[in-house]
Protein backbone atom coordinates (compact mmCIF):
# COMPACT_ATOMS: atom_id res chain seq x y z
CA UNK A 1 0.00 0.00 0.00
CA UNK A 2 1.54 3.82 -0.79
CA UNK A 3 1.81 5.86 2.24
CA UNK A 4 -1.58 8.14 1.47
CA UNK A 5 -3.15 4.30 1.23
CA UNK A 6 -1.82 3.04 4.72
CA UNK A 7 -2.83 6.66 6.21
CA UNK A 8 -6.26 6.42 4.98
CA UNK A 9 -6.99 3.06 6.05
CA UNK A 10 -5.59 3.65 9.70
CA UNK A 11 -8.01 6.49 9.62
CA UNK A 12 -11.19 4.30 9.17
CA UNK A 13 -9.97 1.88 11.53
CA UNK A 14 -9.04 4.41 14.44
CA UNK A 15 -13.16 5.98 13.57
CA UNK A 16 -14.43 2.16 13.46
CA UNK A 17 -12.57 1.43 16.77
CA UNK A 18 -14.34 4.59 18.14
CA UNK A 19 -17.54 4.13 17.28
CA UNK A 20 -17.30 0.03 18.40
CA UNK A 21 -15.72 1.07 21.63
CA UNK A 22 -18.89 3.80 22.48
CA UNK A 23 -21.30 0.95 21.03
CA UNK A 24 -19.92 -2.27 23.06
CA UNK A 25 -19.26 0.35 26.11
CA UNK A 26 -23.08 1.48 25.66
CA UNK A 27 -24.42 -2.98 25.16
CA UNK A 28 -21.64 -4.01 28.14
CA UNK A 29 -22.95 -2.07 30.82
CA UNK A 30 -26.52 -3.03 29.96
CA UNK A 31 -25.45 -6.86 29.74
CA UNK A 32 -23.25 -6.13 33.30
CA UNK A 33 -26.33 -4.76 35.06
CA UNK A 34 -28.87 -7.36 33.97
CA UNK A 35 -26.28 -9.73 34.92
CA UNK A 36 -25.73 -8.87 37.84
CA UNK A 37 -29.10 -8.44 38.65
CA UNK A 38 -29.86 -12.04 37.71
CA UNK A 39 -27.26 -13.28 40.40
CA UNK A 40 -28.73 -11.37 42.87
CA UNK A 41 -32.56 -12.21 42.35
CA UNK A 42 -33.03 -9.22 40.82
CA UNK A 43 -34.36 -7.53 37.73
CA UNK A 44 -32.26 -4.64 36.89
CA UNK A 45 -33.06 -1.57 35.01
CA UNK A 46 -36.94 -1.83 33.72
CA UNK A 47 -38.02 1.36 33.22
CA UNK A 48 -36.14 2.85 30.75
CA UNK A 49 -37.55 1.15 27.10
CA UNK A 50 -38.51 -2.80 26.84
CA UNK A 51 -37.16 -4.33 29.52
CA UNK A 52 -35.33 -1.34 30.29
CA UNK A 53 -32.87 -1.62 27.24
CA UNK A 54 -32.29 2.06 26.41
CA UNK A 55 -31.22 2.48 30.25
CA UNK A 56 -27.26 3.23 28.90
CA UNK A 57 -28.73 5.17 25.99
CA UNK A 58 -30.53 7.83 28.71
CA UNK A 59 -27.05 7.46 30.04
CA UNK A 60 -25.02 8.64 27.49
CA UNK A 61 -27.20 11.58 27.19
CA UNK A 62 -27.33 12.54 30.30
CA UNK A 63 -23.56 12.45 30.40
CA UNK A 64 -23.48 14.67 28.09
CA UNK A 65 -25.19 17.32 29.28
CA UNK A 66 -23.90 16.92 32.91
CA UNK A 67 -22.08 19.90 34.04
CA UNK A 68 -17.86 19.39 33.68
CA UNK A 69 -16.88 20.10 37.25
CA UNK A 70 -13.05 20.90 38.18
CA UNK A 71 -12.14 20.55 41.58
CA UNK A 72 -10.61 24.20 42.04
CA UNK A 73 -6.74 22.99 43.25
CA UNK A 74 -6.67 20.41 40.86
CA UNK A 75 -3.79 20.04 38.43
CA UNK A 76 -5.24 21.92 35.10
CA UNK A 77 -3.10 19.82 32.34
CA UNK A 78 -2.82 16.69 34.37
CA UNK A 79 -6.69 16.76 35.24
CA UNK A 80 -7.34 16.72 31.81
CA UNK A 81 -4.75 14.85 30.09
CA UNK A 82 -5.69 11.71 32.43
CA UNK A 83 -8.84 10.63 31.56
CA UNK A 84 -7.21 10.52 27.95
CA UNK A 85 -4.30 8.79 28.44
CA UNK A 86 -6.49 6.14 30.00
CA UNK A 87 -9.11 5.47 27.03
CA UNK A 88 -6.95 6.33 23.83
CA UNK A 89 -4.63 3.41 24.81
CA UNK A 90 -7.80 1.40 25.08
CA UNK A 91 -8.55 2.36 21.65
CA UNK A 92 -5.32 1.87 20.02
CA UNK A 93 -4.97 -1.88 21.01
CA UNK A 94 -7.91 -2.53 18.96
CA UNK A 95 -5.40 -1.90 15.84
CA UNK A 96 -4.26 -5.45 16.41
CA UNK A 97 -7.31 -7.74 17.09
CA UNK A 98 -8.22 -9.61 13.80
CA UNK A 99 -12.30 -9.69 13.69
CA UNK A 100 -12.08 -12.68 11.25
CA UNK A 101 -9.30 -13.13 8.42
CA UNK A 102 -9.37 -9.79 6.60
CA UNK A 103 -10.62 -7.72 8.96
CA UNK A 104 -7.48 -6.40 10.80
CA UNK A 105 -6.11 -3.28 11.05
CA UNK A 106 -2.39 -3.76 10.76
CA UNK A 107 -0.89 -7.80 11.21
CA UNK A 108 2.24 -6.16 12.75
CA UNK A 109 5.28 -8.62 13.13
CA UNK A 110 4.82 -7.52 17.27
CA UNK A 111 1.45 -7.70 17.01
CA UNK A 112 1.35 -9.96 20.23
CA UNK A 113 3.69 -7.63 21.97
CA UNK A 114 2.01 -4.72 20.73
CA UNK A 115 -0.73 -5.92 22.30
CA UNK A 116 1.00 -5.89 25.53
CA UNK A 117 2.98 -3.24 25.59
CA UNK A 118 0.10 -0.35 24.21
CA UNK A 119 -2.64 -0.77 26.77
CA UNK A 120 0.32 -0.68 29.41
CA UNK A 121 0.38 3.32 29.00
CA UNK A 122 -3.04 3.18 30.69
CA UNK A 123 -1.38 2.45 33.87
CA UNK A 124 0.51 6.79 33.71
CA UNK A 125 -3.31 7.94 32.77
CA UNK A 126 -4.76 6.68 35.84
CA UNK A 127 -1.92 7.77 38.09
CA UNK A 128 -2.00 11.08 36.32
CA UNK A 129 -5.94 11.40 37.15
CA UNK A 130 -5.73 10.24 40.63
CA UNK A 131 -3.08 13.15 41.21
CA UNK A 132 -4.45 15.25 39.92
CA UNK A 133 -7.30 15.44 41.42
CA UNK A 134 -5.87 16.70 44.17
CA UNK A 135 -8.12 13.83 46.52
CA UNK A 136 -7.04 12.00 48.79
CA UNK A 137 -9.26 9.12 47.79
CA UNK A 138 -8.28 9.65 44.78
CA UNK A 139 -4.70 9.70 44.92
CA UNK A 140 -4.93 6.14 46.98
CA UNK A 141 -6.61 4.80 43.98
CA UNK A 142 -3.95 5.89 41.51
CA UNK A 143 -1.53 4.73 43.78
CA UNK A 144 -3.13 1.30 44.01
CA UNK A 145 -3.75 1.09 40.53
CA UNK A 146 -0.10 1.84 39.44
CA UNK A 147 1.36 -0.92 41.74
CA UNK A 148 -1.08 -3.40 40.89
CA UNK A 149 -0.66 -2.51 36.83
CA UNK A 150 3.29 -2.98 37.28
CA UNK A 151 2.51 -5.92 39.49
CA UNK A 152 0.24 -8.05 37.31
CA UNK A 153 1.90 -6.95 33.65
CA UNK A 154 4.66 -9.30 34.63
CA UNK A 155 2.73 -12.73 35.06
CA UNK A 156 0.70 -11.46 32.63
CA UNK A 157 3.43 -11.06 29.64
CA UNK A 158 5.06 -14.25 30.67
CA UNK A 159 2.00 -16.52 30.47
CA UNK A 160 1.60 -15.12 27.19
CA UNK A 161 5.68 -15.65 26.40
CA UNK A 162 4.59 -19.19 26.52
CA UNK A 163 2.20 -19.05 23.48
CA UNK A 164 4.47 -17.03 21.56
CA UNK A 165 6.92 -19.91 21.96
CA UNK A 166 4.13 -22.43 21.10
CA UNK A 167 3.75 -19.95 17.73
CA UNK A 168 7.04 -19.51 16.93
CA UNK A 169 6.34 -15.93 16.40
CA UNK A 170 4.92 -12.81 17.45
CA UNK A 171 2.72 -12.42 14.24
CA UNK A 172 -1.22 -12.58 14.98
CA UNK A 173 -2.05 -14.30 12.33
CA UNK A 174 0.95 -16.71 12.60
CA UNK A 175 -0.38 -17.53 15.93
CA UNK A 176 -3.83 -18.15 14.27
CA UNK A 177 -2.32 -20.31 11.86
CA UNK A 178 -0.73 -22.51 15.12
CA UNK A 179 -4.06 -22.90 16.17
CA UNK A 180 -5.46 -24.47 13.18
CA UNK A 181 -5.65 -28.04 14.44
CA UNK A 182 -5.56 -27.55 17.96
CA UNK A 183 -6.07 -24.72 20.10
CA UNK A 184 -3.85 -23.58 23.00
CA UNK A 185 -6.12 -24.14 25.23
CA UNK A 186 -5.44 -27.20 25.19
CA UNK A 187 -1.52 -27.03 25.39
CA UNK A 188 -1.16 -24.38 27.75
CA UNK A 189 -4.51 -24.78 30.42
CA UNK A 190 -2.42 -22.97 32.91
CA UNK A 191 -1.44 -19.97 30.54
CA UNK A 192 -4.70 -19.32 29.86
CA UNK A 193 -6.23 -18.95 33.39
CA UNK A 194 -3.11 -16.82 34.36
CA UNK A 195 -3.61 -14.71 31.65
CA UNK A 196 -7.41 -14.40 32.43
CA UNK A 197 -6.70 -13.93 36.32
CA UNK A 198 -3.64 -11.27 35.40
CA UNK A 199 -6.42 -9.34 32.84
CA UNK A 200 -8.92 -8.85 35.30
CA UNK A 201 -6.00 -7.21 37.76
CA UNK A 202 -4.85 -5.59 34.53
CA UNK A 203 -8.34 -3.99 33.76
CA UNK A 204 -9.23 -3.64 37.63
CA UNK A 205 -12.19 -5.30 37.56
CA UNK A 206 -13.38 -7.78 40.99
CA UNK A 207 -11.55 -9.65 42.92
CA UNK A 208 -9.13 -7.12 41.82
CA UNK A 209 -11.28 -3.81 41.56
CA UNK A 210 -8.90 -2.06 44.99
CA UNK A 211 -8.43 0.98 42.68
CA UNK A 212 -11.84 1.63 42.76
CA UNK A 213 -13.19 0.23 45.89
CA UNK A 214 -16.39 1.81 46.65
CA UNK A 215 -16.63 1.13 50.36
CA UNK A 216 -13.33 2.17 51.04
CA UNK A 217 -11.87 4.92 48.27
CA UNK A 218 -15.59 6.28 47.21
CA UNK A 219 -14.78 5.47 43.41
CA UNK A 220 -10.95 5.48 43.70
CA UNK A 221 -9.03 7.61 40.61
CA UNK A 222 -12.41 9.04 39.24
CA UNK A 223 -14.09 10.24 42.39
CA UNK A 224 -13.67 14.16 41.45
CA UNK A 225 -14.54 13.22 37.53
CA UNK A 226 -18.14 13.61 36.32
CA UNK A 227 -19.74 14.15 32.34
CA UNK A 228 -18.04 12.99 29.67
CA UNK A 229 -14.78 12.80 31.32
CA UNK A 230 -15.64 10.35 33.56
CA UNK A 231 -17.27 8.84 30.80
CA UNK A 232 -13.81 8.39 29.05
CA UNK A 233 -12.70 5.98 32.26
CA UNK A 234 -16.49 3.86 31.70
CA UNK A 235 -15.00 3.71 28.32
CA UNK A 236 -11.87 2.95 28.84
CA UNK A 237 -12.74 -0.03 31.24
CA UNK A 238 -14.77 -1.78 28.74
CA UNK A 239 -13.53 -1.07 26.35
CA UNK A 240 -9.85 -2.32 27.30
CA UNK A 241 -12.40 -5.45 29.18
CA UNK A 242 -13.49 -6.62 25.11
CA UNK A 243 -10.13 -5.92 24.08
CA UNK A 244 -8.21 -8.33 26.43
CA UNK A 245 -11.13 -11.14 25.78
CA UNK A 246 -10.40 -10.66 22.27
CA UNK A 247 -6.96 -11.35 22.76
CA UNK A 248 -7.95 -14.31 24.97
CA UNK A 249 -10.01 -15.83 22.03
CA UNK A 250 -6.72 -15.23 19.63
CA UNK A 251 -4.20 -16.33 22.00
CA UNK A 252 -5.94 -19.60 23.64
CA UNK A 253 -8.99 -20.41 21.93
CA UNK A 254 -8.16 -20.29 18.16
CA UNK A 255 -9.36 -16.72 16.99
CA UNK A 256 -12.13 -16.94 14.57
CA UNK A 257 -11.38 -20.80 13.46
CA UNK A 258 -14.56 -23.14 14.01
CA UNK A 259 -17.02 -25.14 12.09
CA UNK A 260 -19.95 -24.00 9.95
CA UNK A 261 -20.61 -20.31 10.66
CA UNK A 262 -17.58 -17.92 9.31
CA UNK A 263 -14.75 -16.43 11.61
CA UNK A 264 -15.97 -13.36 12.51
CA UNK A 265 -18.66 -15.05 14.01
CA UNK A 266 -17.27 -17.47 15.68
CA UNK A 267 -14.44 -14.70 16.74
CA UNK A 268 -17.34 -12.54 18.33
CA UNK A 269 -19.12 -15.69 20.24
CA UNK A 270 -15.71 -16.94 21.85
CA UNK A 271 -15.11 -13.30 23.04
CA UNK A 272 -18.30 -11.97 24.28
CA UNK A 273 -18.40 -16.35 26.25
CA UNK A 274 -14.69 -14.48 27.86
CA UNK A 275 -16.57 -11.22 28.83
CA UNK A 276 -19.19 -12.90 30.90
CA UNK A 277 -17.16 -15.02 32.11
CA UNK A 278 -15.35 -11.88 33.96
CA UNK A 279 -19.34 -10.69 34.62
CA UNK A 280 -19.90 -13.93 36.42
CA UNK A 281 -16.71 -13.64 38.78
CA UNK A 282 -17.25 -9.90 39.42
CA UNK A 283 -20.86 -10.40 40.83
CA UNK A 284 -19.69 -13.90 42.73
CA UNK A 285 -16.22 -13.34 44.65
CA UNK A 286 -15.71 -10.80 47.08
CA UNK A 287 -12.63 -8.12 46.79
CA UNK A 288 -9.38 -9.25 47.70
CA UNK A 289 -7.37 -6.88 50.43
CA UNK A 290 -4.59 -4.28 49.39
CA UNK A 291 -1.94 -6.41 50.51
CA UNK A 292 -3.64 -10.02 49.58
CA UNK A 293 -3.40 -8.98 46.23
CA UNK A 294 0.19 -7.91 46.08
CA UNK A 295 1.50 -11.13 47.70
CA UNK A 296 -0.53 -13.15 45.47
CA UNK A 297 1.09 -11.35 42.11
CA UNK A 298 4.65 -12.13 43.48
CA UNK A 299 4.24 -15.15 45.57
CA UNK A 300 1.60 -17.28 43.41
CA UNK A 301 1.08 -16.20 40.05
CA UNK A 302 4.80 -14.85 39.12
CA UNK A 303 6.13 -18.54 40.17
CA UNK A 304 3.70 -20.18 38.33
CA UNK A 305 4.43 -18.36 35.55
CA UNK A 306 7.47 -19.27 35.24
CA UNK A 307 6.05 -22.95 36.24
CA UNK A 308 3.83 -22.35 32.56
CA UNK A 309 7.20 -21.62 30.87
CA UNK A 310 8.72 -25.12 31.83
CA UNK A 311 5.18 -26.36 30.62
CA UNK A 312 4.80 -24.95 27.51
CA UNK A 313 8.75 -26.23 26.50
CA UNK A 314 7.69 -29.49 27.17
CA UNK A 315 4.05 -28.97 24.83
CA UNK A 316 7.09 -27.77 22.41
CA UNK A 317 8.86 -31.01 22.63
CA UNK A 318 5.17 -33.22 22.51
CA UNK A 319 4.28 -31.17 19.30
CA UNK A 320 7.17 -31.14 17.58
CA UNK A 321 6.92 -35.39 18.60
CA UNK B 1 12.87 5.52 2.96
CA UNK B 2 9.74 6.67 0.56
CA UNK B 3 9.42 10.68 0.76
CA UNK B 4 6.29 10.84 2.96
CA UNK B 5 8.46 8.19 5.37
CA UNK B 6 11.38 10.96 5.47
CA UNK B 7 9.19 13.73 5.77
CA UNK B 8 7.21 11.96 9.07
CA UNK B 9 10.64 11.18 10.10
CA UNK B 10 11.48 14.55 9.97
CA UNK B 11 8.61 16.06 12.00
CA UNK B 12 8.33 13.72 14.88
CA UNK B 13 12.10 14.34 15.02
CA UNK B 14 10.99 17.65 15.85
CA UNK B 15 8.57 16.46 18.33
CA UNK B 16 10.96 14.46 20.27
CA UNK B 17 13.62 17.14 19.83
CA UNK B 18 11.03 19.94 21.56
CA UNK B 19 9.76 17.79 23.82
CA UNK B 20 13.21 16.30 25.14
CA UNK B 21 14.15 20.20 25.33
CA UNK B 22 10.94 20.72 27.49
CA UNK B 23 11.48 18.16 30.08
CA UNK B 24 14.88 19.64 30.93
CA UNK B 25 13.91 23.25 31.14
CA UNK B 26 10.88 22.92 33.24
CA UNK B 27 10.75 23.71 36.54
CA UNK B 28 7.65 21.65 37.31
CA UNK B 29 9.18 17.91 37.89
CA UNK B 30 5.50 16.84 36.68
CA UNK B 31 5.53 18.34 32.79
CA UNK B 32 8.98 16.88 32.95
CA UNK B 33 7.97 13.29 33.48
CA UNK B 34 5.41 13.94 31.31
CA UNK B 35 7.22 15.90 28.62
CA UNK B 36 10.15 12.81 28.90
CA UNK B 37 7.15 10.12 28.07
CA UNK B 38 6.20 12.40 24.75
CA UNK B 39 9.59 12.04 24.00
CA UNK B 40 10.04 8.57 24.43
CA UNK B 41 7.03 7.76 22.36
CA UNK B 42 7.95 9.99 19.72
CA UNK B 43 11.33 7.88 19.37
CA UNK B 44 9.14 5.04 19.41
CA UNK B 45 7.84 6.38 16.32
CA UNK B 46 11.02 7.24 14.83
CA UNK B 47 12.19 3.26 15.48
CA UNK B 48 8.93 2.04 13.67
CA UNK B 49 9.14 4.40 10.43
CA UNK B 50 12.92 3.45 10.23
CA UNK B 51 11.65 -0.58 10.11
CA UNK B 52 12.97 -1.76 13.55
CA UNK B 53 9.32 -2.54 15.38
CA UNK B 54 10.44 -4.40 17.79
CA UNK B 55 12.50 -2.08 19.45
CA UNK B 56 9.94 0.43 18.90
CA UNK B 57 7.17 -1.19 21.03
CA UNK B 58 9.55 -2.41 23.50
CA UNK B 59 10.35 1.31 23.81
CA UNK B 60 6.76 1.86 24.71
CA UNK B 61 6.70 -1.43 26.88
CA UNK B 62 9.53 -0.63 29.02
CA UNK B 63 9.72 3.29 28.99
CA UNK B 64 6.46 4.77 28.42
CA UNK B 65 4.83 1.54 30.42
CA UNK B 66 7.42 0.66 32.80
CA UNK B 67 9.91 3.47 33.32
CA UNK B 68 7.36 6.36 33.11
CA UNK B 69 4.70 4.79 35.45
CA UNK B 70 7.84 4.26 38.01
CA UNK B 71 9.28 7.96 37.79
CA UNK B 72 5.43 9.01 38.67
CA UNK B 73 4.93 6.71 41.41
CA UNK B 74 8.35 7.75 42.74
CA UNK B 75 7.02 11.67 42.61
CA UNK B 76 3.66 11.07 44.23
CA UNK B 77 4.98 9.11 46.95
CA UNK B 78 7.72 11.86 48.11
CA UNK B 79 5.54 14.77 47.40
CA UNK B 80 2.57 13.49 48.84
CA UNK B 81 0.09 16.17 46.03
CA UNK B 82 2.34 19.18 46.93
CA UNK B 83 3.73 20.56 43.53
CA UNK B 84 7.17 21.03 43.80
CA UNK B 85 9.45 22.79 41.48
CA UNK B 86 12.17 21.39 40.75
CA UNK B 87 15.59 22.41 43.05
CA UNK B 88 18.28 24.32 41.19
CA UNK B 89 21.76 22.54 40.57
CA UNK B 90 24.29 22.89 42.81
CA UNK B 91 27.03 23.90 40.42
CA UNK B 92 24.97 25.02 36.89
CA UNK B 93 27.95 25.88 35.72
CA UNK B 94 29.67 23.14 35.67
CA UNK B 95 26.99 20.80 34.68
CA UNK B 96 26.66 23.66 31.50
CA UNK B 97 30.44 22.84 30.51
CA UNK B 98 30.15 19.20 30.71
CA UNK B 99 27.10 19.30 28.82
CA UNK B 100 28.49 21.22 25.96
CA UNK B 101 31.74 18.96 25.81
CA UNK B 102 30.41 15.93 25.37
CA UNK B 103 27.35 17.35 23.16
CA UNK B 104 29.50 18.95 21.01
CA UNK B 105 31.89 16.05 20.69
CA UNK B 106 28.98 13.82 19.91
CA UNK B 107 28.22 16.86 16.69
CA UNK B 108 31.98 16.60 15.71
CA UNK B 109 32.28 13.31 15.54
CA UNK B 110 29.04 12.33 13.60
CA UNK B 111 30.32 14.83 11.29
CA UNK B 112 33.41 13.23 10.68
CA UNK B 113 32.19 9.90 10.44
CA UNK B 114 31.15 10.37 6.96
CA UNK B 115 27.87 8.42 7.08
CA UNK B 116 27.36 5.29 5.47
CA UNK B 117 23.85 5.12 2.52
CA UNK B 118 21.27 3.66 4.27
CA UNK B 119 20.88 -0.09 3.84
CA UNK B 120 17.46 -2.34 3.17
CA UNK B 121 15.55 -2.94 5.99
CA UNK B 122 15.51 -6.62 6.37
CA UNK B 123 11.48 -7.67 6.21
CA UNK B 124 11.23 -9.57 9.55
CA UNK B 125 13.90 -8.01 12.04
CA UNK B 126 12.24 -9.90 15.31
CA UNK B 127 13.53 -13.44 14.18
CA UNK B 128 17.28 -11.76 13.34
CA UNK B 129 17.47 -10.45 17.15
CA UNK B 130 16.01 -13.12 19.01
CA UNK B 131 18.57 -15.50 16.87
CA UNK B 132 21.60 -12.97 17.53
CA UNK B 133 20.34 -12.82 21.13
CA UNK B 134 20.59 -16.33 21.60
CA UNK B 135 23.27 -17.11 19.02
CA UNK B 136 26.13 -14.69 19.08
CA UNK B 137 25.38 -12.14 21.80
CA UNK B 138 24.07 -15.04 24.47
CA UNK B 139 26.85 -14.74 27.00
CA UNK B 140 26.40 -10.90 26.85
CA UNK B 141 22.14 -11.27 26.88
CA UNK B 142 22.87 -13.93 29.98
CA UNK B 143 25.40 -10.91 31.59
CA UNK B 144 22.56 -8.50 31.75
CA UNK B 145 20.38 -10.52 33.29
CA UNK B 146 22.80 -11.37 35.75
CA UNK B 147 23.68 -7.66 36.25
CA UNK B 148 19.93 -6.50 36.38
CA UNK B 149 19.33 -9.72 39.10
CA UNK B 150 21.81 -8.21 41.25
CA UNK B 151 20.73 -4.77 40.82
CA UNK B 152 17.19 -6.26 42.01
CA UNK B 153 18.77 -8.19 45.35
CA UNK B 154 20.69 -4.75 45.90
CA UNK B 155 17.55 -2.77 45.85
CA UNK B 156 15.93 -5.77 48.12
CA UNK B 157 18.75 -5.16 50.88
CA UNK B 158 18.33 -1.17 50.59
CA UNK B 159 14.93 -1.26 51.84
CA UNK B 160 15.57 -4.10 53.93
CA UNK B 161 18.03 -1.95 56.07
CA UNK B 162 16.14 1.04 56.29
CA UNK B 163 13.42 -0.64 57.54
CA UNK B 164 15.15 -2.32 60.58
Amino acid sequence: MSGAATFAWGALWGAVSLTIVGALTTVLVLVERKISGRIQMRVGPMHTGPHGLLQTVADIVKLLFKEDVRPARADAMAFRLGPLLTAVPAVLSFAVIPFGAPLIMRDLNVGVLYFLAVPGVTAVGLLLAGWASYDNYSFLGGLRSSAQFISYEIPRTLAVVGVVMLAGSLRVSAVLEAQRTVPFLVLEPLGFVLYLVTTLAEVNRTPFDIPEAESELVAGYHTEYSGFRWALFFLAEYGALFAASAFATVLFLGGGNGPLLPAFVWFLVKTLAIVFLTMWIRWTLPRFRSDQLMRLAWKVFLPLSLVNLVLAGLAMQVVAG
Amino acid sequence: MSGGQSMLFVLVGVVAAVSALYAVLTRQILRSIMSLGAFLTAVAVEFYVLAADFVSVVQIFVYVGGVVVLMLFALMLSASGERHPLAGADRPGLGAVLAYLVGGGLVVASLGAGLPEPGKAPAQTVDLLGRSFLGGQLFAFELMGVVLLAAVVAALVVARGERQ
